[in-house]
Formats: C-alpha cells, sequence, structure tokens
C-alpha cells in the first residue's frame, strides 16, 4: 500500500527525524493497541531508536512502514513482558451514523465480543491486515511467518467470528 | 483446494488472477457462498472502519531523544541505577561510621569526667599545696603532731600518703575549704587555677623519686668468652660493676655464661642496648618498680624515731630516780634499733634504686651443618601472591557480609530513589 513512497529516497533514510514525522502516528497506533496508551509513546520512542541504529541495514527489501512495524512488533512483545500488558484488544468505537448501521446485517456488540474471543494469533493477524491496513505479505514479514501462514490464520479468524455471530443470534432469538 | 479457505483472501484480493476466476464461478454458482462473502465484507468493514483508533502523543519527545543521539547506556551507567547504587551506598557508610563517630564521643565524655575527677582527688590529696616542700621536711615531727609528747602520733604510723594527709590537715597553712574554678572543695587556699601545680609535678618537685630497674637479656653469640669479655667492658664503661659471673663449658654441649651487672641508673639504657648488640637477642625483658613510696615511708618513720631518741635523751638527762632511768633506757635502747633498721632498709632501697641490675644470659650459637639456602624467589613470591590473595578473599568475604548484613537498610533506599527515578523519566 504506501510501498511506493515509503522506499525513500538515500536522503530520506538519512534522516530520521523526517522518518519519525511521517510514520510516528502509524507506529505510536500499533504500539497502543497492542500494550496501551501508558506504554505506547514509550515503544514508539523505543522503535525508532532502535530504528535509528539499525538505520544502515534496511536494504529496502520491504517498505519503510512494513520495517518499521516490524520493530515495532519487537518492542511491543518486549514492553509486554516487562509490564505484564493485557493481549492486545480490538475495540470497537460507536462512530458509525444510523444509515450505516442499517446497512450491515453486523451487530456491533456480537462483533465485539467475538472479536475478544479470538486467539492472540488471529487477533494479531485482524489487527495487522483489518486495522492497520497491512497486506498478507507485509503482515507476513511483520510478523516473521510466511505468508500462507497468514492467509489460513485469518481465515480461521474469520470463521470463528461468524461462528459467534451465529451463535449470538441464535441465543437472541 | 478449499474454496472456502481461499474466500476470505479472495475479498482482500490476495489471490492470484486464475484463482480469482475460479472463486468467482463457484460464487456465481453458490448462494451460500454470495452469503458468506457479504458477511466476511461487513465484518471486515466495520472492523476497520469502527476500530478503536488512538490519538499520539509523544512525537516531539521521540524526535528529541533521536536528535540526542539515541545512544543507549548500559544499565549500570543509566541515571536511575546512579542515584539508587548512591543513596545505597550513602545509607551504608553512614550505619558504618556513626556507631564509630558515636564511640569516639562516649569516649570524650569518659576522659573528661575522669579528668575532672583526677582533678578533685588530686587537690584533696595534696592539701599542702599551700606548704612547700622544705617546709614540709622541717615542720614533720615537731611541729604539726608531737606538739613536745615524746608519744608517736597515730597519725604519723602507716604509709607516707597516710603522712601527707596529717600533715596537710594539721598544717597551720591549711585555710578552710574554697571552691576552685570547678566548684569543687580543697584544703588549699585560694590560689588562681592557673598556677595549682598537678600533683604528679608536685611530687616529683617534692622528693626524688626511686627506682629498681632491671633488665633481662638472653643474647645467641658465637663465641661466649669473647662476648663475655665485651660485656664486662660495656659495664665497666659505663661506670658499672659484675656483681656475678658464671660459666658453662661442658664437653658435647654449647656454652653458656651468666652475668649480672650493676650499674648506676643514669647508664642503665645505654648499657642495654649495648648488650644487645653483642649478638642475636633471644629474650629481652625490662622492668622497673617504683619505691619512691617505700623511701618516703621509711624516711619519715626514721625522722619520727629519731625525733623520739632526742625525746628520750633529754628525759634521761633529766630522770634521776633509778627506776625511771633504766625504763627510759629500755625504750630507748629500742628506738634505736627500730632507727639502725629503718635506716638499713633505706640504704638497700636507695642503694638497688641508684644502682640498676643487668642480668645477662650468653649462649653459644649452634653450628649449622648445611648451609641455609634462601628461598627460591618463585617459592617466595608463591607464597606471596597466595596470601595477598587471602587478603583480598577475605577484604571481599567482609564487604559481603557488609553488604548482606546492610541490605535491610540499603536495597529499600536503593528501590525507593530508583522507583522515583524511572517516574521523573517517564
Amino acid at each position: 500500500m504506501q510501498a511506493a513512497t515509503d522506499m525513500g529516497t538515500q536522503r530520506d533514510l538519512n534522516d530520521i527525524g523526517a522518518i519519525a514525522r511521517e510514520h510516528y502516528d502509524t507506529v505510536y497506533r500499533f504500539c497502543a493497541r497492542r500494550v496501551g496508551i501508558d506504554a505506547a509513546a514509550d515503544t514508539a520512542q523505543e522503535t525508532f531508536l532502535t530504528a535509528q541504529r539499525a538505520l544502515a541495514k534496511f536494504r529496502g527489501a520491504s517498505s519503510l512502514s512494513t520495517w518499521l512495524l516490524g520493530i515495532a512488533n519487537n518492542e511491543c512483545r518486549r514492553m509486554a513482558r516487562k509490564r505484564r500488558c493485557e493481549p492486545p484488544t480490538i475495540e470497537l468505537t460507536e462512530m458509525g451514523s444510523a444509515e450505516h448501521h442499517e446497512e450491515t446485517i453486523i451487530n456491533r456488540q456480537a462483533l465485539q465480543q467475538a472479536l475478544a474471543k479470538l486467539s492472540g494469533e488471529h487477533r494479531e493477524v485482524v489487527l495487522l491486515h483489518e486495522v492497520e491496513g497491512l497486506s498478507y505479505e507485509e503482515a507476513a514479514l511483520v510478523l516473521g511467518v510466511p505468508v500462507g501462514t497468514v492467509k489460513s490464520r485469518l481465515h480461521h479468524a474469520f470463521a470463528n467470528l461468524r461462528k459467534s455471530l451465529t451463535e449470538y443470534q441464535e441465543v437472541a432469538r | 483446494m478449499n474454496m472456502r479457505e481461499d474466500l476470505k483472501a479472495f475479498i482482500d484480493n490476495e489471490v492470484s488472477e486464475q484463482e480469482r476466476t475460479r472463486i468467482l464461478k463457484e460464487i456465481e454458482n453458490s448462494p451460500e457462498l454470495q452469503a458468506e462473502v457479504i458477511e466476511l465484507r461487513q465484518m471486515s468493514r466495520v472492523i476497520k472502519e469502527e476500530a478503536w483508533q488512538p490519538q499520539p502523543v509523544g512525537l516531539e519527545r521521540t524526535l528529541g531523544a533521536l536528535a540526542s543521539g539515541g545512544n543507549r547506556t548500559p544499565w549500570w551507567m543509566g541515571k536511575s541505577f546512579q542515584w539508587a547504587f548512591g543513596a545505597g551506598c550513602i545509607v551504608i557508610f553512614a550505619a558504618i561510621l556513626f556507631p564509630v563517630f558515636g564511640q569516639s564521643k562516649d569516649a570524650a565524655k569518659v576522659w573528661n569526667r575522669s579528668s575532672g575527677a583526677d582533678e578533685s582527688i588530686a587537690l584533696e590529696a595534696t592539701g599542702g599545696y599551700s606548704a612547700a616542700p622544705s617546709d614540709m621536711k622541717s615542720s614533720a615531727p615537731s611541729e604539726g603532731l608531737f606538739n613536745g609528747s615524746p608519744q608517736l602520733d597515730e597519725k604519723s604510723k602507716g604509709t607516707a600518703g597516710e603522712w601527707r594527709d596529717s600533715v596537710a590537715m594539721k598544717s597551720p597553712a591549711a585555710s578552710a575549704p574554697a571552691r576552685n574554678q570547678r566548684g569543687m572543695t580543697s584544703t588549699m587556699p585560694n590560689i588562681p587555677p592557673g598556677e595549682l601545680p598537678s600533683a604528679d609535678a608536685y611530687f616529683k618537685s617534692a622528693q626524688p623519686r626511686f627506682e629498681i630497674k632491671t633488665a633481662n637479656l638472653a643474647v645467641e653469640v658465637i663465641d661466649v668468652p669473647k662476648a663475655q669479655q665485651e660485656a664486662e667492658t660495656v659495664a665497666k664503661a659505663v661506670g658499672g660493676r659484675v656483681e656475678s659471673s658464671q660459666k658453662s663449658d661442658d664437653e658435647g654441649q654449647l656454652a653458656s655464661a651468666e652475668l649480672t651487672f650493676r650499674v648506676p641508673v643514669a647508664s642503665f639504657e645505654t648499657a642495654v642496648n649495648r648488650l644487645r648488640k653483642l649478638g642475636r637477642v633471644l629474650n629481652d625483658s625490662l622492668s622497673g618498680q617504683d619505691v619512691t613510696g617505700q623511701v618516703a615511708d621509711t624516711s619519715a618513720r626514721l625522722k619520727v624515731m629519731k625525733a623520739e631518741e632526742d625525746q628520750y635523751v633529754e628525759l634521761l638527762k633529766a630522770t634521776k630516780k633509778i627506776g625511771e632511768v633504766l625504763s627510759v633506757k629500755e625504750r630507748l635502747s629500742q628506738v634505736r634499733q627500730e632507727i639502725e633498721s629503718l635506716e638499713a632498709s633505706n640504704k638497700v632501697l636507695k642503694s638497688q634504686a641508684a644502682e640498676s641490675t643487668i642480668n645477662l644470659s650468653l649462649t653459644e650459637k649452634p653450628s649449622e651443618n648445611k648451609p641455609r639456602q634462601d628461598p627460591e624467589w618463585s617459592e617466595d613470591a608463591w607464597s606471596r601472591a597466595v596470601s595477598s590473595l587471602s587478603s583480598v578473599g577475605r577484604g571481599l568475604g567482609r564487604a559481603g557480609v557488609y553488604l548482606f548484613v546492610f541490605s535491610p537498610i540499603w536495597i529499600p533506599v536503593a528501590l525507593l530513589v530508583w522507583w522515583l527515578a524511572r517516574r521523573n523519566r517517564r
């Protein structure tokens, strides 16, 4: 998605400050969804500090944002271990309009509950692909797993979501 | 290939063109798949559109960290750890040093208390400050004690200390008790504190001191007869004499000699030092016995006895009756015997004090059959290194014990400081 623009010129790669300004929001939100608001700023800072030291090793095999999110993923794991943070959650905000609500057959409350029931691995791929907007390949690079694994996990994640929604509807009846 | 597994990838455009065509065909022929596609798309859209989007903060701080180089310091160089370590060290040093200062303060208090007590005792015991040394000698028996009576005053018997006290109590120069600068009473007249001499200085000036010094030396020499001659030469050179000499030179045994010298007390140390140089000193002991009190006591009693003798002589002249004459003569004889005894005792003490005794024991150095080998430098270095290592180990062990014992004190302080530092950093 952002691969073309994120490759950056050689001049941009030398300016970690410019990179931070461009990608800070994405990294911050990534961290906030995994370690919480309290630790998000620290984790984001650590991500860019690590990126600053490893910038010379960046070969451009992936986009810059993907590379940064890969670093952020590791930093989030480290921070989660240190501060014993809870596993990432997918929260849905009630921002949709009434019209938008009528167009969907999805019950948001049921979907929120279903998302909470997902396992950590499934929740991670859903966050990466659905929320952060990474492609299968980019998600695979961030998680360090094959693309097929991401595909499989997403399939199972949504299958579980559908199953949970079906059960919710049956109970509601 | 499972159609349903590829359905999500199809929706996300993550399949190849060929697979896409195949899947579309399947979906068109299956209402069930169509419903599933719709459901999956809606779930995906809801999640995408309504997922929580936190508001980013902390960009400036991150830029600042990046601008400063962002060098991560080792944990032991971090400010949090340094503060915590410093606080722990301060607590440990305070805990160690404070008892030492406390002991010093206590020692100072005890010293001040004892100095004040000594001074008060000195002031009361030497109430004869008012009497000069010469005055004490002349006024002793006739003025204060006897009042003309031939009978001995009970207080004149006993030790010299009691004699001094009795003189002080009955001396006409003694005034009413006065308070000195410390508020302590004394039997001395009102002399300004700065002019008061110490008790020890007073006694030193009042009468000479008599000390019987004895030295016992055991020296190993190569040639005993030669060393004996040298020892005798040393004794004579310092003005002394050989009091006794005994040699032993049995066959098959080491030669030895036992010598006793009497040297003037002023040359005592010089003689001992020279005798030490005759060979290897095996044993060396010096002792001194202060007999000043005994001499003073004997002298005092002697004066009293002589005064009594004079009294009896006068009485004998005045007595006419034979019975009284015999009685006085008998008493006079007893007194004279006591005087002679006291004079002899005094003479012995003074003689012993005037001439110190050196007991010298000379023994022949045994011959060595095999030459003494100096330890090799490597053995010496090894033993020194092992000794140093054990010292270092003991030191580290001691430090570890201190750290462990004081851990209930410094660990909480260090943790608190570390926590505060991390909190401030956030």
